[in-house]
């Protein structure tokens, strides 16, 4: 009995140390970072993808890069750009050339220089469809990008021209007037060109090959688990970093999130509307509106869905209030396509304060459209599918829509919650007649919502033709002009949705994220309607 | 008994064959892409479909595939960028020592509760022994977890909650997942060691004064515990394959974790290698469970 139990003891040693030697790094981090240096651990959702820009990027990338790569420009809250790599930049006036000059003392933390070659790197490997990244597509504003990226056209054709180390010139191959916009995304972001050649490759997760020219580097990155970032000195602005590291962690779920910042192991956490009751009044809780729109497509190919009458029934048909009510307290009403809190350029002020409401819902009118459409009362109305992924916020949504309807419209519609993967699937298939939609703002214009609508775009997946919007965002296309850009835009949504009623918005969700109320000093990032932390202080 | 071995290896390795061909069809017969998100173009799913060679046909791409399997190659995750042999590289030492762990002491404390339920004269503590064992076997391990996450983690702030970064990490999700295995175990021992406790040869020992220990160990345990070794078996497998529960809510980097989270994104890649890992590590651990039932009872005779 005495060996057996001497057996166990030595096993379970040994299985300690095996998995312990792994995780070495982790403890000896946190005991001296803890007791020395000053830094905050994020919560973030579980890795997947890589640290590489031109990779295939997550949730994760996004955490890891809002602290370790710095832009060209950002945008800053109150809708103007900030320089940040680049000292300056230069448009031509029909806005087809952009040329940003990089600043000198832009460093990376090895204390190399960060040139325009570092971001052409990373534009050329983006074009690689092998590259496996999501954010490919944003590159084709560029002259032949999209030649290239199809096998069409050599690399060395690309619209990007490095005249010398500190300068870069784009010639795009039609006006764009929010190209300083896309500076946020991770293509335009730079990737050292000595290291960053393998696209995904391990230099990513190698502190010592991945690179940073932001306001932290990569001091320690365990796979699946963590990854430490520490002040970089060479950051352009590195005078106003006041942390010593930021720790992003990866947690599995959002319950577990808020377990673990519950237990004081995280500071910052993504949480979600289950939180609000319990920290109701707390200095923990920050609640942004998201730029994230929720909406109702309608299959036009499917009858009596072409029927504009129909379309406008439906969607009038609907108390917004009532569905958010069931779909949670993070939630609110939206009568827009584009986010109402997506911030404009031109005023500063947030979209939906620029215009009026794109319609009003109203029962009687809806019940009366429908007679005019030859179902009054619902009557003969034939009994349509509405399919939507089987989350909780699209079931209770599509629950309260469903119930609407029959309540003020008297028509039946069959409900068919699918898994997310297969729901997409039938989108993109355009199998559906009723479809939940969801739309977050790839950068802060309202051009990532409008352009998906018209009709020869990959992303119509409801069969919309509407020739006098699509005219509309030609012309905003081509416009140079913020203010007119800007009015052409609000009359687009105008024509789309509150004249031909081209699929129904419901809602904006809200971001709410439990912060630790000793972090102060934190913005919002227009660009994604999210906390910037990169300036974050912490108090005693 | 090495011709036996061989026996078990061939058939292990057709086995192995089966589940590629079968998981292959049926995974890729779900609807959906590796690619599909709600924010990327068609046309631009279209060009990765085609680079990734998924445009192909479904019996060129399990041709291509055993190829690399053959090779030892289980590819590269679609949604990862990384090798499979690399996830399985940062996802087993978590799930695996999790499950060693896990096992030892479901085996130790298991075995000593049911012989203690066994020879115990107390009514008090046989029927608490008794609740336990049927409360362990029909809790579910999320909930069990969620109890403890709250009590210890949440409420009194005595043990870590997310990750496995040092031993204290361990405790709470080793007493989840063993929550139920203890319980199985202890019902075993307890049926087994009371038979066993009835034979003739335990009486006998005990009419020539044999030591209480001796009896019990020697006599008893060594013949009640065979059918236990039986159950350790799919036991050790469930364990070291990972949970996906238990890992998800401790935020375990393991590998039952992503297996769950690949089929949800359709990363056919590594479906297909963990199911590999996980089926291969299910039939060694039965070989060597029925390996060791031969050892403790040399009656069974492994070459029939």
């Amino acid at each position: 009995m005495k060996k057996f139990i001497k057996l166990v003891v030595l096993l379970l040693a040994a299985v300690l140390v095996f998995n312990l030697s792994a995780c070495s790094g982790e403890r000896s981090t946190n005991a001296t970072s803890k007791a020395e240096e000053k830094g905050i651990i994020y919560g973030s959702a579980p890795e997947s993808g890589t640290l590489d820009p031109a990779g295939i990027s997550s949730t994760y990338y996004w955490y890891y890069s809002a602290f370790t790569l710095a832009p060209l420009v950002e945008l800053a809250e109150d809708g103007s750009y900030d320089c940040i790599t680049a000292e300056s930049y230069d448009v031509n006036e029909d806005m087809t050339e952009y040329v940003f000059h990089i600043r000198e003392d832009a460093k990376w933390n090895d204390g190399s220089d960060c040139t325009s070659k570092d971001f052409l790197n990373t534009i050329q490997r983006s074009l690689d469809p092998n590259c496996g990244s999501g954010y490919s597509d944003m590159l084709f504003v560029i002259k032949n990008a999209e030649e290239i990226y199809n096998g069409t056209a050599d690399i060395s054709t690309l619209g990007v021209e490095c005249s010398d180390d500190k300068t870069l010139k784009f010639m795009l191959k039609e006006p764009c007037p929010y190209f300083t916009d896309l500076m946020s995304l991770p293509v335009f972001m730079p990737s050292n060109v000595k290291y960053a050649t393998e696209t995904n490759g391990e230099w990513c997760h190698n502190p010592e090959t991945s690179l940073a020219n932001g306001p932290f580097y990569l001091a320690e990155y365990v796979p699946e688990q963590y990854c430490l970032l520490k002040k970089n000195p060479n950051y352009v602005q590195a005078d106003r970093i006041s942390l010593d590291y930021v720790k992003i962690v990866c947690i599995a779920d959002t319950q577990s999130m808020i377990n673990a910042y519950k237990t004081g192991e995280i500071d910052i956490a993504p949480a979600d509307y289950t939180v609000l009751g319990e920290y109701d009044g707390k200095p923990d809780l920050k609640v942004v509106p998201s730029i994230t729109s929720y909406y109702t497509l309608l299959n036009w190919n499917v009858k009596p869905l072409d029927d504009v009458k129909v379309r406008e029934a439906l969607c009038i048909g609907i108390n917004r209030d009532e569905v958010c009510a069931s779909a949670g307290s993070d939630t609110e009403s939206s009568t827009f396509f584009v986010a109402k809190y997506l911030t404009s350029k031109v005023s500063g002020k947030n979209w939906v304060e620029e215009i009026d409401p794109l319609f009003t819902e109203d029962i009687q009118r809806a019940q009366q459209l429908l007679a005019e459409a030859g179902y009054p009362g619902g009557a003969g109305f034939p009994e349509l599918i509405f399919k939507y992924p089987s989350q909780q916020i699209d079931a209770d949504m599509a629950q309260a829509i469903q119930a609407q309807w029959k309540k003020n419209l008297g028509i039946n519609i069959k409900l068919e919650a699918q898994e997310y993967q297969v729901n997409i699937s039938d989108r993109r298939a355009k199998d559906f007649d009723i479809c939940r939609m969801r739309w977050t703002a790839d950068f802060a214009d309202p051009n990532t919502y409008l352009t998906m609508y018209t009709s020869d775009s990959t992303y119509n997946d409801s069969n919309i033709i509407c020739p006098e919007f699509d005219d509309l965002m030609a012309q905003a296309n081509v416009n140079t002009n913020p203010e007119e850009r800007f009015a052409l835009l609000h009359e687009a949504e105008k024509v789309l949705i509150g004249k031909n009623f081209a699929f129904i918005p419901i809602l904006n969700k809200q971001n709410i994220t439990l912060v630790n109320p000793k972090i102060g000093n934190f913005v919002i990032d227009p660009s994604r309607n999210s906390y910037r932390y990169k300036y974050a202080t912490l108090s005693e | 008994m090495i011709k036996y071995i061989i026996k078990r290896i061939l058939i292990g390795i057709i086995t192995m064959l089966v589940l590629i061909t079968v998981t292959f069809f049926l995974v890729r017969l779900m609807p959906g892409s590796p690619f599909e998100a709600e924010n990327v173009s068609a046309s631009m799913i279209g060009t990765l479909e085609k680079e990734y060679g998924l445009d192909q046909p479904l019996y060129k791409q399990y041709i291509n595939y055993i190829d690399k399997v053959l090779h030892g190659d289980l590819g590269v995750s679609y949604k990862k960028g990384i090798s499979i042999k690399e996830l399985i590289k940062r996802g087993a030492p978590a799930t695996m020592s999790l499950g060693i762990i896990t096992f030892i002491v479901s085996a130790v404390i298991g075995i000593i509760l049911g012989i203690w339920q066994a020879t115990t004269k107390s009514e008090f503590i046989r029927g608490l022994l008794v609740s336990y064992a049927t409360l362990g076997v029909s809790l579910p391990n999320f909930i069990t977890a969620l109890l403890l996450i709250m009590v210890f983690g949440v409420w009194l702030h005595l043990l870590q909650i997310v990750g496995l970064s040092t031993p204290k990490h361990y405790i709470l999700p080793v007493i989840a997942q063993s929550f139920g295995p203890i319980a199985t175990i202890s019902r075993l021992v307890k049926t087994t060691y009371t038979e066993a406790m009835q034979q003739d040869y335990v009486i006998m020992a005990r009419a020539k004064g044999l030591d209480k220990m001796h009896i019990s160990i020697r006599h008893i345990l060594k013949n009640a515990i065979i059918p236990v070794i039986t159950y350790f078996g799919p036991c050790i497998a469930f364990l070291l394959t990972g949970s996906f529960v238990v890992e998800s809510l401790f935020s375990i980097p393991g590998i039952g974790k992503e297996f769950v989270n690949a089929i949800s994104n359709r990363d056919y890649t590594v479906v297909m290698g963990l199911s590999i890992f996980i089926g291969a590590a299910i039939i060694i651990a039965n070989l060597i469970v029925d390996i060791i039932c031969s050892f403790v009872d040399p009656r069974i005779k492994l070459t029939n």
